[in-house]
């Protein structure tokens, strides 16, 4: 279970740093090139679906699309909320 | 008619949240409660703090039988004890029709002291479907429609949100408030949808019968026995007028699992009770699958032997189990049921944010234009998200303070509990008319102040301190609660701390909102 937090919220980052807003609110006056972009997105989705193996595997089919899906969301909302207040720590730091 | 569909989308997006955002998140947050409703009757209900026996045995339920025959009820319905709700509990309607409920040690089977209160079971969790409005089922309908409404919000939602890619993790605390507020409205919304969308499909899938019953009659006419005997194997007898002794319970039991394989029951539900043609109802608990199946069987209670078990059920029927399930969590598994209860808090935040917004950008042109609506949803608002909250604590330190068999006024100490709880709503809602937007600040210094004092009060009336729960196993449902409630008297104060700070910073802001 703890792999697959850790998976789903390493996805989501990457999904989240592919985003240029994203990116530029990370690394001041950074600029993402389109191709690694793109690779971002493709690895995140990645381990978005490696989680739901991990969880199905070790869960069930049922309990681990449900618990897969739950986390989803929330590792989404903690990975959003981490970027909403690390420019403020990175800069103070 | 707006000019285009995102326009009419705008429209009834705003519209129906501002109608029954309040509503909605009342259903919310009891919903989110009932998540941990077992855990909430324990810290309500002292006396059930028990331990589950290592080796139990279904005769120890004997004695919750024997009170509903003595109050000659038609049927009783036992709960197993489980490490949940580690009592036996047996509900029954008496012969006047009043509704009766007793606890049972799961070890002797001695009944337990009245405790005096619905706690999570009979009042917070039946509120979120039926707002505990009975008159023609009134509840229900209303309930119903917001589950309907909240279907309609979240595809309204996505219809207007122009990049909702592109905003997909875009929350800026540092923005205006509107514009932070829209984007943790967004984030709780878009991210959280899944949830939204199933949880709301689920409740009204739960009560078809109620919402959709054309899909019976349809098929079965008004023969509701039929429906249930074909989809879920249901079986009823008329009672013969004899009087005659049940074999026992562990028979019974026995007799069921001999159907099932593995499991055991999570209720036995007896009809026709001291009756020769009693029969009792068995049904497998439902802790290792994700459906609310129910794998019923139906044993004589006078000879022990089979009389029904439930046929595979149809297509259909299975479907709505699987749905009924998810909505439910029925099952063992500790880490989905936290998830849950932080999705539906993520509904809550959902819905209150939509209310904020409506109010932050109105609130200007209302006041320049002389109207008093934003200032009314305002104060709603306050209500609705803090308000209720405030009441639900109020709740909790009632049924610490009051004495058991208490009565005030010649009110019983469940509905003492319960007037206070819809007394201190009100309350709340007539200090957020009067304090404008000064009332978030004093809410949440409120709730922080009660949530603290539920805190000391169970360790004073109880001697259950956090330490002690935390130290003994069975005591971590308590302990849960307490952890919840301090981390809710922090969270409280921190923000009514940094509320107060902005209104000071800014006392142009503050004027405009009453502060």
């Amino acid at each position: 279970m703890m792999i697959a937090v850790l998976l789903l919220l390493a996805g989501w980052s990457l999904l989240a740093g592919s985003q240029p807003r994203q990116f530029s609110r990370i690394v001041r006056h950074g600029h993402l090139p389109n191709r690694t972009g793109i690779a971002m997105r493709w690895a995140g989705a990645a381990l978005l679906m490696g989680a739901l193996v991990i969880l199905v595997r070790g869960e069930g089919p049922s309990f681990g699309v449900l618990a897969w899906a739950c986390l989803l969301s929330i590792s989404a909302m903690a990975v959003a909320l981490t970027l909403a207040w690390l420019p403020k720590a990175i800069s103070a730091t | 008619m707006e000019p285009t569909f995102r326009a009419s989308m705008n429209w009834l997006h705003t519209w129906s949240g501002v109608v029954l955002g309040s509503l909605l998140f009342a259903i919310f947050w009891m919903g989110t409660l009932s998540v941990f409703d077992k855990e909430i009757d324990r810290w309500m209900m002292p006396a059930s703090r028990l331990a589950l026996p290592e080796q139990f045995s279904y005769e120890t339920m004997r004695p919750a039988y024997k009170a509903a025959l003595a109050a000659k009820a038609p049927a009783v319905l036992m709960l197993v004890p489980n490490e949940r709700n580690p009592v036996i509990t047996a509900l029954w309607r008496n012969a006047d029709g009043s509704f009766a409920q007793r606890l049972f040690d799961p070890s002797t089977g001695t009944e337990l002291p009245d405790q005096g209160t619905f706690a999570a079971s009979r009042f917070i969790y039946p509120f979120h479907y039926t707002l505990n409005l009975k008159v023609f089922g009134l509840g229900y309908w209303i309930v119903g429609l917001c589950g309907m409404m909240m279907m309609v919000l979240c595809v309204s939602g996505v219809v207007i949100h122009r990049k909702i890619f592109a905003d997909f993790f875009t929350f800026r605390p540092e923005r205006k408030i509107r514009r932070a507020t829209l984007d943790l409205h967004n984030v709780a919304g878009v991210l959280g949808l899944p949830f939204h969308v199933v949880i709301s499909v689920s409740g009204l899938v739960i009560l078809f019968s109620l919402y959709f019953p054309s899909s019976i009659w349809a098929v079965y006419r008004q023969d509701a026995r039929l429906f249930g005997r074909e989809a879920y194997g249901s079986y009823v007898r008329p009672p013969a007028r004899q009087a005659a002794d049940l074999v026992s319970f562990d028979a019974i039991v026995a007799k069921a699992r001999s159907v099932w394989g593995r499991g055991e029951p999570n209720y036995l539900y007896v009809f026709n009770p001291g009756d020769a043609a009693a029969c009792v109802q068995v049904n497998r608990a439902s802790e290792d699958v994700v459906s609310n199946i129910s794998h019923v069987v139906y044993v004589d209670g006078v000879t022990g032997e089979m009389l029904s078990a439930n046929k595979p059920e149809k297509p259909a029927a299975v479907t709505q189990r699987f749905i009924a399930g998810l909505h439910f969590i029925q099952f063992r598994h500790w880490t989905l049921r936290w998830l849950y209860f932080g999705l539906g808090l993520a509904g809550c935040v959902l819905i209150a944010t939509g209310l904020l917004f409506w109010v932050e950008s109105r609130r200007e042109r209302h006041r320049k234009l002389g109207r008093s609506g934003a200032r009314v949803v305002a104060a709603v608002t306050v209500a609705s998200v803090t308000g209720i909250l405030i009441a639900t604590l109020a709740f909790m330190v009632t049924n610490r303070v009051l004495p058991l068999g208490g009565s005030a006024f010649g009110i019983e100490r469940p509905a003492i509990e319960i007037v206070v709880f819809h007394l201190v709503w009100l309350l709340a809602l007539l200090h957020a008319f009067v304090s404008g937007g000064r009332a978030w600040v004093g809410q949440c210094w409120t709730i922080s102040v009660l949530a603290l004092a539920a805190v000391l009060l169970n360790a004073l009336t109880t001697g259950d301190h956090l330490i002690r729960t935390l130290a003994d196993r069975q005591l971590w449902p308590v302990a849960g609660i307490d952890i919840t409630l301090l981390m809710a008297t922090v969270i409280a104060a921190c923000v009514a701390l940094r509320l107060a700070r902005s209104a000071l910073a800014d006392p142009r802001a503050s004027q405009e909102t009453g502060a």
